[in-house]
């Protein structure tokens, strides 16, 4: 990181602590959920490095969430240490789902990870004593320290912004290390990464796996904001707002998808203040903006500056 | 002792034996050549040395242990790195960073490790020995370069250098010269020598004889699966078992003609051609005018019908084909004086050519790579008549390479043209046969494709024929 960088990241920051206290109440709501998201995405593109695009990246979300609610439920485990136990059981759980999944690729792979997916989810509606079935678990604690009322918007922001800053931060030191460029290596030839003695079934599984661990930790932080955690809320139609954001966003760069699900939010936001469309309407709006955006920025958001650019130099020429 | 010993080796797809009990071995230090006929194994074998197959039956010794079966991981790690076929490189990377992937043994961190910066310094010399490789490679100036974007000579080059940062004992080089000219060949050549000096045993499959007669010390001869023979270049060249299977396998005929009589009306344009076109070679038909040269191009492009005679492309009859048939089966035919539609744009006439297409996003990159080669700016609407002569025979040539066929004809390409365009069109097609799609070429160019100075790099595949045939 070159120091430009860093400051960058030091202004962004600084401007993300000063921004709830402008933003009405139901805004600061919104924000912690955008910077949880900001989390699914940029972990999913890490999934996404190996070549591989699974949809099970939501229910490990849920995975983790579940996790939490239930330890700080039921065994009083305090917060800060049942998210980590999600990441963990996240982790753990995607470890044991790569021996099955891996034996697939690409289309197969895509298949067998709904599948999956979907198993899990039914297991929590099925099983009404641990899970709570269909309504699930409410009532879920917010995290205590000190004096800090977590029940509050602004607290609870801050709180998810140091979460979600550390863990992008780790994020993007594998991503720019020598185990990305091997995830990348696998994905683009894999005979050839083979041919110099990379195992890709283990690179493969180790980009599920730290994948799954930090969407464990985003589930973990989004219900227990919400303090009620229910299977819903990670079925597939989330799983496809997460391929949305990061296909309008451009998966090829660390923050494509960050200003996908960044760009969407507020997108919406305005949809909605606007009143002129019917918030059922919703889904078929996200579906044109997804087939609008691969017509015309196959590359997504994060190239249109270069393209803009490119069309001014030519008609400069 | 021996480095690797291939013992009675068995590989059977279903009901197809690929190899049948192939036995050898190779010492440490030498340079071994395994060569054959196409579909003799070769290729097969390295897969089973690899680890990309498991040999039916057999056993593949390496240093002292049974490999056979083993994960090409597993295998690469300890020191079997193997090479690609065709030019395999990360096209997205850097040059850089496609040969940093090659020392992942050496170098691969684990995540905590990537996460904390521990290993910073292992990271630096993985670095160092990079450069170093690249440099020895020279391929230095160009590290910031993307793979895919080098000329063909530089990423065979980096090819090398991927599998020679990975501290290689035992390097497979699956034919390390297709596609070169003999000054990319000796260059590779030296190089190859040069792995030979710093210690690495290499096995190598080739078809270029010349080079494989240069550098091995010892060969082995495969044929349908079956070992042919062993033994030094001398031995092999006067071996007459193996000569059969060695020039079997240099030249596979694409298409031949036999006896074929062509006639019009009651004329006898063309009697008793007998032409065999080998797979990737480049065939001259030179001849005075009225000589039959057109009508045989017009006849294997199914424009004329033989009377007489046939004419097999890919072992298959096509003397009965109407001429939409065979385009489709991959003979493009340029007609003389390039016969363009007029009144349409360059980019509308070279879709034309690939009517029979249906991949449009390949298709848009192909006409791209097009407008890079000849340089005619295939975008937008230039009509016909703006284009020079030049860039409409490069067009019309485009437009037949724009079926993809295998077999390309072109008829009296540099007619009416200045030399120096006549030069820039050769260049192209040998490029094109060379390179791109190894395709036959077959033209009836006059004398000057003789004088040309890049000639030589097809001479090993030219085979001419004269037909002076007087009209009856």
């Amino acid at each position: 990181m070159t120091i430009k960088n860093l400051i960058i990241c030091a202004v962004i920051l600084a401007g993300l602590v000063a921004l709830p206290h402008f933003l009405a109440f139901n805004f600061q709501d919104l924000l912690i959920f955008l910077a949880v998201n900001v989390l699914v995405v940029v972990s999913y593109r890490l999934v996404t490095l190996t070549g591989e695009w699974s949809l099970i990246h939501v229910v490990m979300m849920g995975v983790g969430a579940y996790t939490s609610a239930m330890l700080s439920k039921m065994a009083g485990f305090p917060f800060w240490v049942s998210m980590p136990i999600a990441g963990l059981t996240a982790a753990g759980i995607a470890a044991l789902l790569c021996f099955p999944l891996f034996r697939m690729t690409q289309f197969y792979f895509l298949i067998g990870s709904f599948a999956a997916g979907e198993a899990i989810r039914l297991v929590w509606i099925y099983f009404i004593d641990p899970f709570g079935g269909s309504s699930g678990i409410n009532n879920l604690p917010a995290p205590e320290l000190g004096d800090i009322d977590f029940y509050e918007p602004i607290p609870y922001f801050y709180m998810t912004l140091i979460v979600v800053t550390i863990s992008l931060f780790i994020l993007y030191r594998i991503e720019t290390s020598r185990v990305g460029l091997t995830l990348n290596a696998v994905h683009w030839k894999a005979p050839l990464a083979e041919s110099v003695g990379v195992d890709t079934w283990k690179y493969r599984s180790l980009a599920l796996i730290v994948g799954s661990f930090f969407v464990g930790i985003a589930g973990a932080l989004k219900v227990h904001y919400l303090g009620v955690v229910t299977p819903h809320q990670f079925g597939i139609g989330v799983m496809v707002f997460v391929l949305i954001w990061v296909i309008v966003g451009g998966y090829a760069t660390f923050v494509g998808p960050i200003i996908g699900v960044i760009v969407l939010t507020v997108f919406d936001q305005f949809l909605r203040a606007s009143g002129f469309v019917d918030p059922s309407v919703q889904p078929a709006i996200y579906g044109a903006v997804l087939i609008i955006s691969i017509l015309f920025m196959p590359e997504g958001l994060e190239a249109l500056p270069k393209r803009i650019k490119a069309r001014m130099k030519g008609g400069n020429a | 002792m021996a480095l690797l010993e291939v013992k009675n080796v068995t590989k059977q797809f279903g009901g197809l034996t690929a190899l049948n009990d192939v036995s050898f071995s190779v010492e440490k230090g030498e340079i071994r050549g395994l060569i054959g006929p196409n579909g003799a194994g070769k290729s097969t074998m390295f897969k089973n040395i690899s680890g990309f197959y498991t040999p039916t039956k057999g056993e593949v010794v390496y240093d002292g242990k049974n490999i056979a079966g083993t994960h090409p991981c597993k295998v690469s790690s300890m020191g079997l790195v193997r090479t690609f076929q065709e030019c395999t490189l990360f096209n997205e990377f850097t040059v850089f960073e496609n040969a940093l992937m090659g020392c992942h043994m050496s170098a691969r961190s684990n995540l905590f490790s990537a996460i904390l910066g521990t290993d910073r310094q292992r990271q630096k010399q993985a670095r160092e020995k990079t450069m170093e490789v690249l440099e020895f490679m020279g391929l230095a100036d160009r590290k910031d370069q993307l793979a895919g974007e080098l000329p063909l000579g530089s990423q065979r080059a980096l090819a090398m250098a991927i599998p020679l940062n990975a501290d290689p004992k035992l390097l497979l080089m699956d034919e390390p010269f297709a596609g070169m000219n003999p000054e990319e060949t000796n260059h590779m050549m030296e190089l190859t020598r040069k792995l030979q000096d710093k210690g690495i045993t290499i096995v190598l499959v080739e078809h270029d004889m010349k080079a494989v007669m240069g550098l091995c010390g010892y060969l082995t001869v495969l044929n349908f699966g079956s070992l042919l023979a062993e033994g030094t270049p001398e031995e092999i060249r006067n071996n007459e078992k193996s000569d059969s299977g060695i020039s079997g396998g240099l030249v596979n005929m694409l298409l031949t003609m036999k006896d074929v009589e062509v006639s019009y009306k009651n004329i006898k344009a063309v009697k008793k051609i007998d032409i065999e076109v080998p797979d990737g070679g480049f065939v001259t038909l030179i001849g005075s005018n009225g000589a039959g040269k057109s009508t045989t191009l017009r006849v294997i492009s199914g424009l004329v019908h033989p009377s007489k005679g046939e004419i097999t492309f890919e072992g298959q009859r096509i003397d009965k084909l109407s001429a939409d048939k065979i385009l489709k089966l991959g003979i493009a035919h340029v007609p003389e004086g390039r016969r363009i539609f007029k009144d349409l744009t360059v980019e509308e006439n070279l879709r034309l050519g690939a009517f029979i297409r249906n991949d449009k996003a390949e298709l848009k990159r192909t006409l791209r790579r097009f407008s890079i080669a000849s340089r005619v700016c295939v975008n937008g609407v230039l009509r016909w008549h703006v284009v020079s002569g030049g860039e409409q025979q490069m067009v019309s040539i485009g437009r037949a390479l724009m079926s993809r066929p295998k077999l390309l004809m072109l008829d009296e390409p540099s007619l009416g043209l200045a030399p120096i365009i006549v030069q820039e069109i050769a260049k192209i097609l040998l490029e094109i046969n060379a390179r791109v799609w190894r395709l036959s070429l077959w033209n009836r160019m006059q004398n000057w494709l003789w004088r040309l100075p890049s000639m030589p790099m097809c001479s090993k595949r030219v085979l001419s024929r004269w037909m002076e045939k007087p009209r009856p």
